[in-house]
């Protein structure tokens, strides 16, 4: 586990007021790593570089929180890496499996089966209830679900009275349950869970977050989340933070204040 | 508004051209149905003012301006001879004119044509195109459209001649010879039937050309054709069977036929406007349909414009200024579509000899208003409903996160209880009119049943589509059941949707079921009149006694007998003509004979209407006489029509008679045989018959059949094509609904891309919901127009005998299968373009 009491609230990275190097993490598996990461939009004049050669590395079983400020490429970088976006150059390893390269019917199947989705506006699907839209990926990809494992699921996330509202008949926390519960009933390699407190106020959204931290910490799940919230990171293992499309450092048992602090120093 | 209005057309064009397409086609139609009427009015006309160009007085025998009788053909020559004398009158022309049995040497079978006479010089209004005018005896020129060339021999067999008086035939039938020496332009003939002739006067005079069409007058110079004609009709009026006659001005003459043909255009245009009516109807729904998903979409923008200060009624008008240029625009392409089809129809159709007569094509101010109007006005009046919703948003809207889309399950019960009201009873009016043969009262109870069934519509559509779904849900899997639950999303989107391939998949059932059982219920009643395949009848009394073996040895005739008849007196009718039949022989060729048509031994089959003259009632005993002799049979009455002589048994008449003639021939064809065998079976048959018969005539219910099947065929291919217009609209409408729903669930579908949904899947999914929707549409349609077709059919023929109801499965299959796979290919495009949303779509328009 790569989120030890020994690296608690340590800050390391170019900004580092102390200068301490990065630890030797080498006990802990990469779920998702990538490698000299660049992605181009545009041609020409018009060309703007999102990333530009980014080496990061997420290891199992933990709870990362990607931060930046708008326009850092935070993003992008996630959409890449859980294979929505190609990239321009470089490599996207979701475990021993290079993504970059894949085409459209594996990726589709790749996301179907090793990677769960959770977005800032929950994106469940209207026409069906809440079962229908936990199971989905599940009966896309023709699996039948793990009863215990469902069953657990729901327990967890308190949707056991829900199952059969529609998401119209749900509240914005409901429906963001909803959709973690969604991307946990496969057992994916990584949730990807992009600002999920971005639509919700701050009871539902902590709720949520220690929904997200629980099943990292109880069932080993990876997740990766996007945010720009110093709150909904304080919860995650590690935060690692990208500006300009790069690597800007990372912060390991984050704090909303440790979190503050680091962004006060990418802006200054 | 008006910038913002124009803008939002610009960036949204590629949206509007489903819309644009249904109100061309639509706007088209009408325009093009205008347009032929009045080129074909025009065109009327215009050979009738050439045809009168240099008469400047016509005095003709016109039966709406008088009660009188025509003159006789002494009286119009008198009266033609004492117009030459009257001062100011140049030149007379008599129009002579006879109908003749025409041959072409070297061209099998005849036709009727008219002979007329050619005027003299001044008078002379026909065109040559090549050849001369012919000068001496046995020359005429022809019509170009007819069949005749220049150089041709023709045989003219000429009618007898009666005196009017007497009642005595004074000169017999008899052939005549002619040479074609030249041929006239189309305009000559173009209002005209049948092939056209003239010849010299006294040639005419010679082939008793009696009748008169009209006497035309040119005026010396100096008198103008006012004077002319008023001078003409006072003096017309004081002569022997002049009273009777109208005068008018060369000009006016014109005018007054040209009315006269385009009153019987005026039917058929009407005929047509209904078609363009269903088409403008079903273009209606197709455009309230869509612009309720556009301005569905833009509740944002449009909340927005509120937030900063826009009045609702501010931006109702600018969405209504938006219908109006999409109007504008889409009306103006379809009139000039509807022109150009015009012109196409009428190059087309002056090719050929047509029941219209076309040439060229006449635009006038009146269809390109009456198109424009129509489609612009249909365009703003579908699109106010859907702008009164869209603009009535609330401006915090725009400050909100785009919620999902608004679920209208609008209850609608004003609208079913309106359905209910109307449907029932008319159902149960058109029921009664069917059963009891009022073609009103079922008429009036299919419409109310119509208008009911559609505003129920709304209601059942989607209730139907879910239950489908859910049934088939399974065999699509996945991408099936999501199709299925998204179809009835919008219920009211897929209600009208729906509705407007109901209207058209109804019609051509309707159509289809209705040609069906007119045709089996035709079928029976001709079975029924005729008690064999083919009955013909022999023309000469000398015709070979070896006609039936020729008949029996033609392909596919099984049998054939020759059905001989005497003159005997039946009763107090004398000389009267009985058709005796080898009952042992006949059995060969009768197939059934339910109406009794086949005499027994004993019996005579006689016709309903002369039970009176004979004083008789069906089983009552007839004496027939011949030579003295006399024997009693039992009288069987039938349906007048049914037989052309009394019957009796060969036996029968044998004890009066053997002097006996061949009378028809019977003839039995093999079964089984399709329409095309049986026209040239019927076609082998008269050919072989008419070499040693050359006038006989073929009848029988296979000849009946044939025909009617022919003609019914005919008019069901044209029904169809005007309704395909309406089924385009409404596929294009599917295709519509589709995009549509495409762009409005993009985000959902990059959400489900993203969760691992496959292209294919996504494509099959839309797919999947099209068929769906045209499936339960066309289902629908094609349920209702089967019990429309059979109650129309039964409502129109209940009165003619009993209506054997037939439907078509195949074809009604057929139509539904069309109308399912025209929906799923409807959508193809819009899937493709769906099927490309990238999965980060899902996240980043969050």
């Amino acid at each position: 586990m790569s989120w030890t009491s020994a690296q608690q609230s340590q800050w390391h990275g170019q900004h580092a007021p102390h200068g301490q190097t990065q630890p030797v993490r080498s006990s802990a598996e990469a779920a998702v790593r990538a490698h000299s990461v660049r992605k181009v939009y545009g041609r020409g004049e018009n060309q703007v570089a999102a990333l530009r050669g980014v080496d990061v590395t997420f290891d199992k079983g933990a709870f990362t929180a990607i931060m930046g400020p708008s326009g850092s490429g935070k993003s992008t970088l996630m959409h890449v890496l859980a294979g929505l976006d190609t990239v321009s150059a470089g490599q996207v390893f979701l475990g021993d499996t290079e993504v970059t390269g894949l085409n459209d019917a594996k990726l589709t199947r790749l996301r179907r089966d090793r990677i769960g989705f959770v977005f800032q506006a929950f994106n469940l699907i209207p026409a069906l209830n809440a079962k229908a839209n936990i199971e989905l990926p599940m009966t896309l990809a023709k699996r039948s679900p793990d009863q215990q494992w469902y069953d657990d699921i729901v327990q967890r996330l308190g949707l056991s009275e829900r199952l059969n509202h529609r998401p119209t008949e749900l509240s914005g926390g409901q429906q963001q349950r909803v959709a973690i519960a969604r991307a946990l009933l496969p057992r994916p390699d990584v949730v990807f869970a992009d600002e999920p407190t971005g639509n919700l106020d701050s009871t539902a959204g902590a709720e949520v977050l220690s929904m997200l931290r629980a099943s990292v910490r109880e069932t080993g799940q990876t997740v990766v989340m996007v945010t720009h919230d110093p709150v909904a990171a304080s919860y995650a293992d590690r935060v690692v933070l990208l500006a300009d499309g790069s690597i800007a450092g990372e912060l390991f048992d984050p704090t909303t204040d440790s979190v503050l602090d680091a962004l006060r120093h990418l802006g200054g | 508004m008006f910038s913002l209005s124009l803008a939002q057309l610009r960036t949204q064009a590629h949206r509007l051209i489903a819309t644009a397409l249904a109100i061309i086609i639509a706007v088209g139609f009408v325009v093009a149905t205008l347009t032929l009427n009045e080129t074909s009015k025009k065109t009327v006309y215009g050979a009738l003012s050439s045809q009168y160009l240099t008469t400047d007085a016509v005095a003709t025998y016109d039966w709406e301006q008088t009660d009188s009788e025509s003159p006789t053909p002494q009286q119009w020559t008198q009266i033609g001879e004492k117009l030459r004398a009257l001062p100011g009158v140049a030149a007379v022309a008599l129009d002579q004119y006879s109908y003749s049995r025409v041959q072409i040497e070297g061209v099998p079978g005849a036709t009727y044509g008219q002979v007329q006479t050619l005027a003299d010089s001044d008078l002379r209004w026909q065109k040559l195109t090549s050849g001369t005018w012919p000068e001496g005896d046995g020359q005429v020129v022809a019509a170009a459209d007819g069949s005749a060339k220049v150089g041709d021999r023709i045989t003219l067999t000429l009618s007898a001649v009666w005196d009017a008086e007497s009642g005595k035939e004074t000169e017999p039938e008899r052939d005549v010879q002619a040479t074609v020496v030249g041929l006239t332009d189309r305009s000559s003939s173009i209002i005209m039937e049948g092939d056209q002739y003239w010849t010299t006067p006294a040639q005419n005079q010679a082939w008793n050309a009696q009748d008169v069409e009209s006497i035309r007058i040119a005026a010396t110079p100096g008198t103008t054709p006012a004077d002319l004609t008023t001078e003409v009709a006072s003096a017309v009026q004081a002569m022997p069977g002049g009273e009777s006659l109208t005068v008018r001005t060369g000009e006016g003459q014109a005018e007054a036929v040209a009315r006269s043909v385009s009153g019987n255009n005026a039917e058929l245009v009407t005929v047509l406007l209904v078609f363009a009516a269903i088409s403008v109807f079903v273009c209606t729904l197709v455009i309230a349909n869509t612009f309720t998903v556009l301005l569905a979409q833009r509740v944002r923008e449009l909340a927005l414009l509120r937030a900063i200060g826009a009045a609702g009624g501010q931006l109702r008008r600018g969405v209504l200024l938006e219908s109006f240029v999409i109007g504008l625009t889409a009306s103006a392409l379809g009139v000039a579509t509807g022109i150009a089809l015009a012109a196409g129809v009428s190059a087309i159709a002056s090719q050929f000899e047509s029941v219209v007569p076309l040439n060229g094509v006449a635009v006038t101010a009146q269809p390109v208003l009456i198109g424009l109007a129509l489609g612009t006005v249909v365009t703003m009046v579908a699109a106010f409903n859907p702008a009164r919703k869209a603009t009535k948003v609330a401006p915090l809207a725009a400050m909100r996160p785009m919620d999902e889309e608004p679920i209208n399950t609008g209850r609608g019960l004003v609208r079913r209880a309106l359905g209910l009201l109307l449907g029932l009873p008319g159902i149960g009016i058109a029921y009664y009119g069917g059963t009891s043969g009022d073609l009103m009262l079922g008429a009036v109870g299919g419409m109310l049943f119509f208008l009911g069934a559609l505003l129920l519509c709304r209601w059942l559509v989607p209730i139907a589509v879910a239950g489908v779904g859910r049934v088939l849900g399974p065999l699509g899997q996945v991408p099936g059941k999501l199709a299925a639950l998204n179809s009835t999303r919008n219920p009211q989107r897929t209600a009208a949707t729906a509705t407007a391939l109901i209207v058209g998949v109804t019609l051509c059932t309707t159509m289809v079921v209705g040609a069906a059982t007119t045709r089996a219920s035709a079928t029976a009643l001709i079975d029924d009149s005729y008690p064999t395949d083919v009955a013909y009848y022999v023309g000469d009394e000398d015709a070979p006694a070896t006609l039936a073996g020729t008949i029996s040895g033609v392909k596919n005739v099984s049998a054939a007998i020759p059905v001989e008849a005497a003159t005997v007196d039946i009763g107090s009718l004398p000389e009267y003509s009985v058709q005796s039949i080898d009952t042992t022989k006949s059995a060969s060729v009768v197939r059934s004979d339910k109406a009794g048509l086949i005499p027994e031994p004993g019996t005579i089959v006689l016709a309903e209407y002369l039970a009176p003259e004979l004083g008789i009632k069906e089983g009552d005993p007839v004496k027939i006489t011949k030579d003295g002799r006399s024997i009693e049979l039992k009288a069987h009455l039938v349906f007048s029509s049914n037989v052309n002589s009394p019957r009796v048994t060969s036996t029968d008449l044998a004890q009066l008679t053997d002097q006996t003639q061949m009378s028809e021939i019977w003839a039995q064809l093999a079964d089984d045989m399709d329409d095309g065998q049986l026209a040239e079976t019927l076609r082998a048959i008269a050919t072989a018959a008419a070499d040693v018969d050359p006038n006989g005539t073929l009848a029988g219910s296979a000849e009946e059949r044939a025909s009617f099947n022919q003609l019914l065929d005919i008019l069901l291919l044209i029904v169809l094509g005007l309704l395909a217009v309406a089924v385009v609209i409404a596929i294009i409408g599917v295709g519509n609904t589709m995009a549509l729903s495409v762009l409005e669930r993009r985000k959902e579908s990059g959400v489900l891309r993203a969760l691992g949904l496959t292209r294919g899947q996504l494509r099959w999914m839309l797919l999947w919901e099209a068929m769906l929707i045209a499936g339960v549409a066309a289902a629908i349609g094609v349920v209702l127009g089967s019990v429309f077709g059979v109650l129309g059919v039964k409502a129109a023929l209940q009165s003619s005998g009993a209506v054997a109801i037939s439907i078509p499965l195949a074809q009604v299959l057929l139509i539904l299968v069309v109308a399912t796979i025209a929906g799923a290919l409807a959508s193809v495009l819009p899937s493709r373009r769906a099927a490309k949303i990238s999965p980060v779509a899902a996240i980043a328009s969050a």
